[in-house]
């Protein structure tokens, strides 16, 4: 039987066909309907535009882009013998505004996403998704402190970032984290920083009494935990203060090489197909990435320790993903208080106009790998190329050679569809530019 | 008969005045030999002008003043630049034929002796009219595609020194004909360093 | 009143700029979200594409294209469906007001409500009336819950010629700038990265002839590009997106495009003599720094 739905509220649609075999999901087909064309728009543009146009492909991780756009410019200068070195300072700047980014779609994520799709599966009443609103206008006040606005801001350019804050906004940004914590600390974690940095176990996680752990709890309540496992296989391919890249094979931690990242275009419509999104492939395999990539690349004790017992299931990944967004905080937090204000904010590089090369930037977007490439004749855009990461989670693949969120359905009660799927965090924005 | 008016004593003072500085420069002209000239006593002439500073920077505006008015009859012609080149090189030589003392107090006095005007003529203050003129020649040219972009002072340097110089050649009796004579291969020098190419 | 929230093409930008409003909750307890698609609301997609619903406020965001299919239904034929029934319609953004950036993917099929650009033109020309365009890049929060009070209060604001609220766009952007004297003094910055000096002249700012009021209700209650050294990218205007944008089109140094208004003449002569003065306090760091000694 197939049954054919329309999953909504992921950052636009996808449509998703779903096999199933004795009440059991035997394969889905994920498709995305749209198609933009955001890469094709930059062709002939200046460079810089793409700091400005890039964004505007994903109005919740518009900030990955843009930092993806400026790290595939600033590549471009090194691999034309003029490499560009911003000051700590500058770096610091735009990991924090990266970071922060990263915690208001976390945020949004498990009060809009999961809870509302959780309930359903659950016996108790879940917390209010409103609950997501406050902390989420906090984070982006404190990343337009530095940014100037969020969604859409275009503050990081080659050679540094645009703004030069003092102590003022170095002040305004600590005093706002702290009222962020406060938030999340009285009602997503129940416990205060310090301590919850401490946990290092699920009994622990689920003896608090936050938002976090209820959930926790109501999903082992409701024999949600061991859903939703997929290849476990993780990839990370951002270099960042809290992460370092790695491939991770059942626990095995392995050094990346960015040329095995492919794009395979056979499953969309273009060539006769099911789907616009593309997939992204890892030496030619499909890789889970985001949070719970990233926490098993940081060797992180409380999700490892998910991990041993759950493997890469429903449990760990939005355990991940909550937990990643304390581990942001306290970073953020450490960057702000770094800020060397002496350092200048920008140097001017060679003019753009002499600069004919490649580049590529990647960072680690809330979902995981985001990379840009560019190849640039005298300052203007040749070609632009954007592999995004619902393309790695969301790949579309064969019954044999499943993508990871096709695999983590697979064997599923068809009841569970809907929060496997959106466990992925998926984008579909992202994945039909 | 009527007596002048104050403006017309001003501007007959003017005239004389830039006559006197623009052969014996700005240093060597004194203020009775300006009154003596005009035909007025010195008290009353200081009545008009309390000093030779003041004097000096009005006559600079005086000029720009002049210069801004037939380049902006230039720039609001329909004209294409070929043919408003050709009249600014004309307009300026006639100018340096007919009125020679202007030229010449805008080359000896003006560039010359920077420290009079230094207090409330600074930079373009009283040039502006003429300045925003050639601004104005300049920009247009290059929207309607006709002139090449390029930064400001590289196009105004090489038009203005240029037919200053010629204008200075001429005053100094160097040139072998008269400056009229040079106007067309000027102007087309100009043109051909300022045009887009094809 | 009933809210019916549509998507054309978009980013979902105005979608999560307003979830950036301080007061959210309170001001949504004034409405009913008939549909919204990431705010809880009583109905799915599905539902407002194949059902009749109640739709006192149609939102659109996004720009509106030929064919395209939400839930397998074509989504202009029901925003069309819902705009007859609106009493008003709001294009959040500026692809809904002018067809924006993905107008220019394909600007035959793509475009806004009642605009194409700043031709006057799209599928909503017979509801016209009842539109009222919030450009921006994404939309500002605070512009929209604005306009939202004023309807809850039976209040039609008035606009101009773009149908833009005066109340929110006839100031420039411009307006509140912090940098607003070094532009009366023509004190250009150097480069990026500075506090000090006006974008206009090199950095690409379209603030003096950009429409809106970033720089009097800020963004995310604290900054705007100009404060944070980025130039204005004139993301409210039809002419959006212009092309190199961090970089001031100049004819022979002088602005291509003139703050609002000002004749060519009079801008001149005054920046002509402005710049003639060299003013040691605003040539000088408003903060020293250690590298500047």
């Amino acid at each position: 039987m197939i049954r054919k739905e329309i999953v909504e509220r992921i950052e636009g649609e996808a449509r998703v066909d779903y096999e199933i075999e004795e009440d059991k999901i035997a394969f889905a087909q994920i498709s995305f309907p749209h198609f933009r064309g955001m890469e094709r728009i930059l062709e002939g543009a200046p460079a810089h535009d793409a700091l400005m146009i890039t964004p505007r492909i994903c109005g919740i991780c518009g900030h990955a882009h843009l930092m993806a756009a400026v790290r595939a410019i600033e590549s471009a200068y090194a691999a034309a013998g003029s490499p560009i070195f911003i000051t700590p300072k500058a770096h610091a700047l735009r990991e924090i505004t990266l970071y922060l980014e990263l915690v208001q779609n976390h945020i949004k994520w498990f009060y809009l996403t999961v809870i509302p799709a959780l309930q359903p599966l659950c016996t108790e009443t879940l917390p209010k998704t409103s609950g997501a609103f406050a902390p989420v206008a906090l984070s982006n006040r404190i990343l337009a402190l530095f940014a100037g606005q969020a969604p859409h801001s275009a503050y990081a350019i080659p050679g540094g970032v645009t703004c030069d804050p003092s102590e003022l906004e170095q002040n305004q940004a600590l005093g706002m984290l702290e009222e962020l914590e406060k938030l999340l600390v009285s009602d997503l974690l129940g416990t205060n920083i310090a301590a919850y940095m401490e946990i290092q176990n699920l009994e622990a996680l689920t003896a608090l009494s936050g938002d976090f752990s209820y959930i926790i709890n109501e999903m082992e309540k409701n024999g949600l935990q061991g859903i939703g496992q997929s290849h476990d296989r993780f990839l990370v391919l951002g270099e960042h203060t809290l992460v370092s890249p790695a491939k991770i094979t059942h626990t095995t931690l392995r050094m990346v090489d960015n040329d095995k990242v492919s794009e395979d275009d056979t499953n969309t419509f273009a060539k006769g197909g099911f789907t616009y999104g593309k997939n992204a492939l890892y030496k030619g395999m499909f890789f889970e990435t985001g949070p719970m990539a990233r926490a098993m690349a940081r060797l992180d004790p409380l999700i490892k320790n998910i991990h041993r017992r759950h493997k890469d299931a429903l449990i760990t990944r939005i355990a991940a993903r909550v937990h990643e967004t304390v581990l942001l905080i306290t970073e953020i937090r450490r960057l702000l208080r770094s800020l060397d204000l002496e350092q200048e904010s920008f140097r001017a590089p060679m003019p753009i106009s002499r600069l004919s090369a490649e580049g590529v930037g990647i960072v680690e977007a809330p979902r995981g790998p985001l990379i840009h490439r560019v190849k640039l004749k005298s300052g203007i855009i040749e070609r632009y190329d954007i592999i995004t990461p619902t393309q790695w989670n969301l790949a579309h693949g064969t019954r044999e050679n499943p993508g990871p969120a096709q695999r983590a359905l697979m064997g599923a009660n068809p009841h569970h569809s809907d929060i496997i799927f959106r466990s992925f965090d998926v984008c579909s924005v992202c994945t039909t530019h | 008969m009527a007596r002048p008016s104050n403006k017309e004593r001003k501007t007959s003072i003017m005239k004389q005045a830039l006559e006197l500085f623009s052969k014996e420069g700005f240093y060597s002209t004194t203020m009775p030999q300006i009154a003596k000239k005009v035909g007025m006593s010195v008290g009353n002439f200081y009545n008009y002008f309390n000093s030779k500073e003041t004097l000096a920077k009005e006559l600079i505006r005086y000029i720009s003043g002049i210069l801004g008015e037939e380049m902006r009859t230039i720039n609001e012609s329909k004209a294409n630049y070929k043919d408003k080149i050709h009249a600014v090189v004309t307009m300026y030589f006639e100018m340096a034929t007919k009125r020679p003392e202007m030229i010449q107090y805008f080359l000896r006095v003006y560039l010359s002796n920077r420290e009079v005007f230094e207090d409330g003529c600074e930079g373009m203050v009283c040039v502006s009219d003429f300045v925003t003129e050639i601004m104005i020649f300049f920009e247009e040219g290059v929207r309607c595609g006709e002139l090449r972009d390029q930064d400001f002072y590289s196009a105004f340097g090489l038009f203005m020194g240029y037919l200053g110089g010629m204008a200075f050649l001429n005053g100094e009796k160097i040139l072998p004909h008269a400056l009229k004579s040079y106007r067309d291969s000027i102007a087309m020098n100009i043109y051909n360093a300022l045009r887009t190419y094809p | 009143m009933n809210i019916i929230w549509l998507q054309g093409v978009t980013c979902n930008g105005n979608t999560h700029s307003f979830l950036n409003h301080p007061h959210l909750a309170t001001l949504l307890d004034h409405f009913t979200l008939i549909h919204h698609p990431v705010l809880p609301c009583a109905h799915t997609l599905r539902a407002v594409m194949e059902k009749d619903l109640p739709c006192d406020i149609l939102i659109i965001e996004g720009a509106i294209q030929d064919n395209l299919n939400r839930a397998d239904h074509d989504v202009l034929g029901r925003i069309i469906h819902y705009a007859a029934k609106a009493n008003h319609i709001i294009a959040a953004g500026t692809c809904a007001s002018f067809g924006g950036i993905h107008r220019q993917i394909d600007p035959e099929h793509i475009g806004g409500l009642v605009f194409q650009g700043d031709e006057s033109s799209g599928p909503l020309m017979a509801y016209r009336d009842k539109i009222i365009n919030l450009p921006g890049c994404p939309i500002h929060p605070e512009w929209l819950a604005n306009v939202l009070l004023s309807l809850r209060e039976n209040r039609t604001p008035k606009t101009d010629a773009l149908l833009r609220p005066l109340s929110l766009y006839a100031y420039l952007v411009h307006n509140g700038c912090l940098r607003n004297e070094y532009f009366e003094w023509k004190v250009d910055a150097k480069h990026f990265g500075t506090k000090e000096g006006c974008l206009y002249y090199e950095q690409g700012c379209q603030a003096p002839y950009t429409h809106g009021s970033c720089n009097k209700i800020l963004w995310n209650g604290v900054s705007s590009k100009t404060r944070a050294g980025t130039p204005c990218l004139g993301c409210t205007e039809p002419t959006f997106p212009k092309r190199n944008l961090f970089e001031t089109l100049t004819h022979m140094s002088i602005p291509a495009t003139m703050p609002e208004g000002i004749p060519k003449r009079t801008y001149l002569t005054v920046s002509g003599v402005a710049k003639s003065f060299h003013i040691k306090r605003l040539e000088s760091p408003l903060i020293p720094k250690k590298s500047d000694a």
